[in-house]
């Protein structure tokens, strides 16, 4: 039995009264105010129908309305349960979501790294990030922005104070468990660069339960300030029957260099809303994507670079293999204001469609308003090449070693851009079992 | 080489220099649109039954239509019942011989360096001259009629050819496409229409020359191309416009169908009148054109060069329903000073085998803004398509913005899609070295966009090739140092 | 013909250019050599009008005219030739047509009638023997996806095809493998009248061997520290830069 997009909207909006009634007296004014603000913008426009240009080839709202059980009862894993699905080997400091709940975090922070509950910030701490909180948030445009802003529960406040290279990676888990039924998550972090700090960041989303749907909607908003450097990657390999929509929004003061990947290979739709703003000299960019999608599952990464500032750089490299009758979808857009003269901005999408019912759509989109930049973006999308498989098979490999050799190759052209050697091998070990054993 | 050169020729004026108006006496239907106004149309032009309805089908389709919003370009609301929909020169309506043609009207068109005089063609072009969407004149149509082309107005093709018309009026584009084509179909005034029947090579350009002439009239041409099995035609279009306060709307449809083995090239040199520097005036060019590669192993290419217009959109697309068919788009678009252009190209890929190529060079100088648009779709029965796009803009000051919006939908895997996209600028260094040679900046310019928009300008008839290249010096003018 | 008197120049504020002074008479070929950085290029930028410099003082005076005082295209039409180091590639555009433009510019400066197609094709064909040029070469894009050689070729070719009053080589032997180099000097050479003048900037001596200078100026620091005749240039390269360096040292 399916719902309409008015019965789901109005269950969300039904909801907030009751729900920001119950967390009275525990959250500020500020926070308050801003959910009232979102969940009025979130009224407004609905859930996106795919007559929405930015949602026109990702059916997610019909997905939701099929799939999303209201208010059914959420029965958590146990925290040791959930150990088994960290990424082996991969240490650092840990902060792991069950089901959008804080399930574990690891003690003995360095300094100059504070990690916070964003739900638990007391009115001072607020006040303090008043120019930060939901200033990057895209939710007067976005409803599923919005939505997060009005209902988030859970998420993190990282802190990295100036002058500070935090050595160990940043590693968030966020596991779904879905035994009894859908549930649905609102998380949301807020992490801030000091000035000349350097860290990395890993973000691990995983369905534990597939046979049950989640809906995650993650919202982050990042911001670094002047020189400093972000290892950004995020990881969607275990998320069958996930719906997952993630938002994050990235500012980049000056000198400041941004290193993001972003690795899907499973998940029934997954949107992926990366907006970087360009907002000091000098910044480089580096933004890719590797999807590699089978079965009936659909991946949408939606990128914008907004280049404010003069005299930065961007490089944005997306790659996808599309099997069985799964779809991809990749929108990037490139900004270069009026002021940001002397930009490069460099973007390629490239696809490999493996079966007859598989599709993708690109649209990269180019908006240029100064004159003196350099911009260029390039798509292709096609096959195997029949020339590369035969020259492998005339020196004795079997047609399926070879293409999966192949496809192997064009994937960790990405992996190996990831500076995490513990992280590229185990998503290199994760890939490599499905492409050998691609049919077509 | 001698195509470069004539681009060197001293350029005598920035100023539009089609902008004169012609004085004689105009048939003027009233201002605004009704269901009588479609009916005086229609009845002005001694219309069939059948075709009245059709009219009248469209026009009320089109009541329950909004104007499109999603392209790039800002423009006031247009009042649909502040235009006139038909205008017409007086004087006969059938000619029997081109003497008949009214004398100043043979004198515009002179002006406009169209020779209406079959003596006076050297060149081999056969010219329908159409003026406020009447055409007044067509050339050669017994030499072409020899051989079973048909070429002549449309007016006339429903008259002469109702069967014809009647199977492929509205075939590529349909009467409810879209607004503007939905406004066409249902106020329509006159047009061209080309038959080239099986296995005819036409010996000559045919060409059709659009001039709006009167005040505060609507254009709305139609154009229909049908070539037949095996058959070859290339076609050249003409627009030009007197300098006026006020926008003009001109809202055209090109249909063309390639049957089997068929090959049709369209060739439009675009240069209706800009609005002056302040963005004044100048016509809203907003038109349907589209083209069915129907066979097998047709071929449809479409040339433009765009120079013209206060707003450009427009989308020249090829269908290729036929297997081993052809589409291709080749496309120069430059706006200075406030034009505004959206344009690009749709290649839908159904038969098997079928590849298309898309050109573009955008160029966008003084506060203009100019978009690429466009669709590349793979459907999935269409084995083996292939595309390749290449979409590169030139920005000349920092005024002005140049945009790609490429959507790119790909449903077979057997598909090879390339889609390649630069921006960049004039380099400095180049204007110098030119400098250094003894060139002045302003024909540097000219010579390094020409050079820029090669590709495109070497698709073109030699003769309108030569225009073209005047057309983007002169629209380009002023627009650096 | 060409009187430089105390020329200081600079780009973005950090003077390259500390007061030169030279003269060139008609007929004389002069060589300007000095190290990287000397200010060697930035001299033959600044004749021929690149607007990246500041002349902050000093006059130029090019047949008896204010040089400074001219466009980059009036220089050009004058009879002021710049062989650049690095020449631009400008896609799309033929060496045919970008030749014919320029020579009928500079034709129609002198109040000379536009050249025709067949005598230019005529004038082209016997100037493309000179440098050796393949024909093909005309026909391809300006510079674009020439080889270095085929670009220097091009430069003299071009400047045999302008016939300039005084000509700068910038570098021009930069990248050329010997061959090359001969056929350059020899349309050099070729060119050499008692009425035009050239001025080869180079860092090295081995261009000298195939086109003999009357003049040797070693240029150090953005002054001329030293003039003499062709065995200047032998000494420098015998005894390297450093030679004059610490001459230059013991003198201020």
């Amino acid at each position: 039995m399916s719902i309409t997009e008015r019965e789901l909207r109005d269950y969300f909006t039904g909801r907030f009264e009751s729900f920001n009634q119950g967390l009275n007296g525990n959250q500020s004014l500020e926070i308050k105010e801003l959910r009232q603000k979102a969940i009025g913008a979130f009224a407004k426009q609905g859930f996106p129908l795919t007559k929405n240009e930015e949602y026109k080839y990702t059916p997610l709202t019909k997905a939701l309305l099929k799939s999303l059980k209201l208010d059914a009862p959420v029965n958590s894993e146990t925290i040791p349960t959930c150990k088994q699905h960290l990424i082996p080997e991969l240490e650092g400091h840990m902060l792991v979501y069950l089901n959008g709940k804080l399930a574990y975090r690891s003690e003995d922070l360095p300094e100059g790294l504070e990690i916070e509950q964003l739900d638990r910030l007391d009115q001072t701490q607020i006040s303090e990030l008043k120019n930060h909180l939901a200033t990057l948030s895209n939710y007067q445009s976005d409803a599923f922005a919005a939505l997060n802003t009005a209902f988030f529960q859970s998420g993190s406040l990282i802190k990295i104070a100036a002058n500070i290279t935090i050595d160990k990676p940043i590693i968030i888990y966020h596991f779904s468990d879905g035994q009894s039924g859908t549930i649905y998550t609102q998380t949301r972090h807020l992490i801030m660069v000091g000035k000349n700090s350097r860290a990395t960041l890993v973000e691990v989303n995983k369905n534990l339960n597939p046979e049950h749907q989640t809906f995650y909607n993650v919202a982050s908003e990042v911001f670094l300030e002047e020189d400093t450097q972000l290892h950004y990657y995020k990881t969607q390999t275990e998320c069958s029957g996930s719906i997952i929509v993630d938002n994050t929004n990235i500012n980049q003061k000056d000198r400041s260099h941004l290193y993001c990947t972003t690795v899907t290979t499973s998940g029934t739709i997954i949107r992926n809303n990366l907006n970087v703003t360009i907002n000091g000299e000098y910044c480089e960019s580096y933004i890719n994507g590797l999807y590699l999608v089978n079965g009936k599952d659909h991946i949408d990464n939606h990128t914008t670079v907004d280049h404010r500032i003069a005299n930065s750089y961007s490089n944005e490299l997306y790659k996808g293999i599309i099997d069985d009758a799964a779809t991809g979808v990749f929108n990037g857009k490139i900004f270069v204001q009026p002021d940001a003269q002397k930009t490069n901005a460099f973007q390629s999408n490239k696809n490999l469609l493996l079966s007859d019912k598989a599709s993708m759509n690109t649209k990269p989109q180019l908006e240029i308003w100064a004159d003196d930049v350099k911009c260029s973006h390039g798509a292709t999308t096609g096959q195997i090449d029949g020339e590369q498989v035969f020259y492998l098979r005339s020196r004795g490999l079997d047609e399926q070693q070879a293409k999966g050799l192949l496809l192997y190759a064009f994937a960790t052209e990405l992996l190996d851009r990831i500076s995490l050697p513990v992280l590229k091998d185990y998503l290199k070990e994760s890939i490599s079992d499905r492409l050998y054993s691609c049919e077509s | 080489m001698s195509k470069d050169n004539l681009i060197l020729d001293k350029l005598t004026s920035s100023e539009y220099k089609y902008g004169f108006e012609t004085n004689i006496e105009n048939d003027s239907a009233p201002k605004g649109l009704n269901e009588d106004i479609v009916r005086l149309i229609s009845s002005k032009k001694d219309e069939p039954e059948w075709m009245l309805e059709w009219r009248l089908k469209a026009f009320k389709k089109w009541q329950s239509l909004t104007e499109p919003k999603w392209p790039n370009v800002k423009y006031p609301e247009i009042d649909y019942q502040n235009i006139i929909y038909y205008s017409a020169p007086k004087q006969q309506v059938s000619l029997d011989s081109l003497d008949d043609v009214d004398p100043e009207l043979r004198r515009t068109f002179e002006k406009l360096g169209i020779s209406l005089d079959e003596q006076k063609r050297l060149t081999g072009v056969a010219v329908d001259a159409i003026i406020d969407s009447v055409s007044v004149a067509t050339t050669f149509k017994d030499k072409l009629a020899e051989l079973g082309i048909i070429f002549c107005s449309f007016n006339e093709a429903v008259h002469n050819h109702p069967d014809l018309v009647r199977k492929y009026m509205g075939s590529v584009v349909p009467m409810n496409d879209n607004y503007f084509a939905t406004l066409n179909s249902a106020v329509f005034s006159d047009g061209s229409f080309c038959y080239i029947p099986k296995g005819v090579r036409c010996p000559m350009e045919l060409s059709t020359y659009f001039r709006i002439n009167a005040a505060n009239t609507g254009q709305f041409e139609r154009t229909l191309i049908i070539a037949e099995e095996g058959s070859y035609v290339s076609y050249l279009e003409g627009c030009t416009a007197p300098s006026r306060d006020e926008n003009q709307l001109h809202a055209a449809i090109v249909e063309i169908i390639a049957a089997k083995n068929a090959e049709i090239k369209y060739s439009t040199v675009q240069n209706w009148y800009p609005g002056n520097k302040e963005g004044v005036g100048g016509v809203y060019n907003f038109v349907t054109k589209r083209g069915l590669c129907e066979g097998n192993g047709s071929k449809i290419s479409w040339t433009q060069v765009e120079t013209g217009s206060a707003i450009t959109w427009k989308y020249p697309s090829c269908i290729l329903k036929g297997d081993n068919s052809i589409g291709e788009f080749y496309s120069v678009a430059v706006t200075n000073n406030m034009q505004q252009a959206d344009t690009g190209s749709k290649m839908i890929h159904i038969g098997k085998n079928t590849k298309s190529r898309i050109v573009s060079k955008g160029v966008s100088a003084g506060s203009s803004q100019n978009s690429y648009r466009g669709l590349v779709q793979v459907l999935p029965r269409a084995v083996n398509a292939r595309n390749f796009s290449q979409c590169d803009s030139l920005l000349m000051g920092d005024k002005c913005g140049a945009h790609t919006f490429p959507y790119i939908e790909t449903r077979n895997s057997t598909a090879h899609i390339e889609h390649e996209a630069t921006t960049s600028k004039i380099g400095e260094d180049q204007i110098f070295y030119c400098n250094q040679r003894g060139i002045d900046t302003e024909d540097a310019v000219a010579l390094i966009v020409n050079g820029y928009c090669k590709e495109v300008l070497n698709k073109l008839p030699m003769e309108f090739a030569v225009e073209a290249q005047k057309l983007l010096a002169l629209t380009l003018e002023g627009s650096v140092g | 013909m060409l009187i430089i008197d105390n020329l200081k120049a600079s780009i973005e504020e950090k003077q390259i250019l500390k007061g030169i002074n030279l003269q060139i008479k008609a007929g004389e070929v002069h060589a300007i050599m000095g190290p990287n950085g000397s200010g060697k290029s930035t001299l033959a930028s600044v004749l021929a009008g690149r607007d990246s410099y500041d002349v902050s003082d000093g006059s130029v005076s090019f047949l008896g005219k204010d040089l400074l005082d001219m466009t980059p295209e009036l220089r050009a039409r004058e009879g002021l030739f710049l062989a650049f180091q690095y020449p631009i590639e400008i896609p799309g555009v033929s060496s045919t047509n970008f030749l014919k433009a320029a020579v009928n510019k500079i034709r129609e400066h002198r109040g000379q009638d536009a050249m025709d197609a067949v005598t230019f094709l005529k004038l082209i064909k016997e100037k493309m023997k000179l440098v050796e040029i393949d024909q093909s070469l005309l026909s391809r894009s300006l510079n674009d996806g020439f080889s270095g050689g085929e670009k220097k070729r091009n430069e003299i070719f071009q400047m045999a095809v302008l016939e300039p009053r005084l000509a700068i080589l910038d570098e021009t032997d930069s990248g050329l493998d010997i061959d090359a180099l001969r056929i350059v000097a020899n349309g050099v050479n070729t060119l050499r009248n008692k009425d035009n003048a050239t001025v080869i900037v180079t860092h090295y001596q081995r261009l000298l061997d195939y086109i003999i200078p009357d003049f040797v100026h070693v240029l150090y620091d953005g002054k001329i520290v030293k003039s003499g005749t062709k065995e200047l240039a032998l000494e420098l390269e015998e005894k390297g830069y450093d030679w004059i360096r610490e001459d230059e040292q013991v003198t201020s």
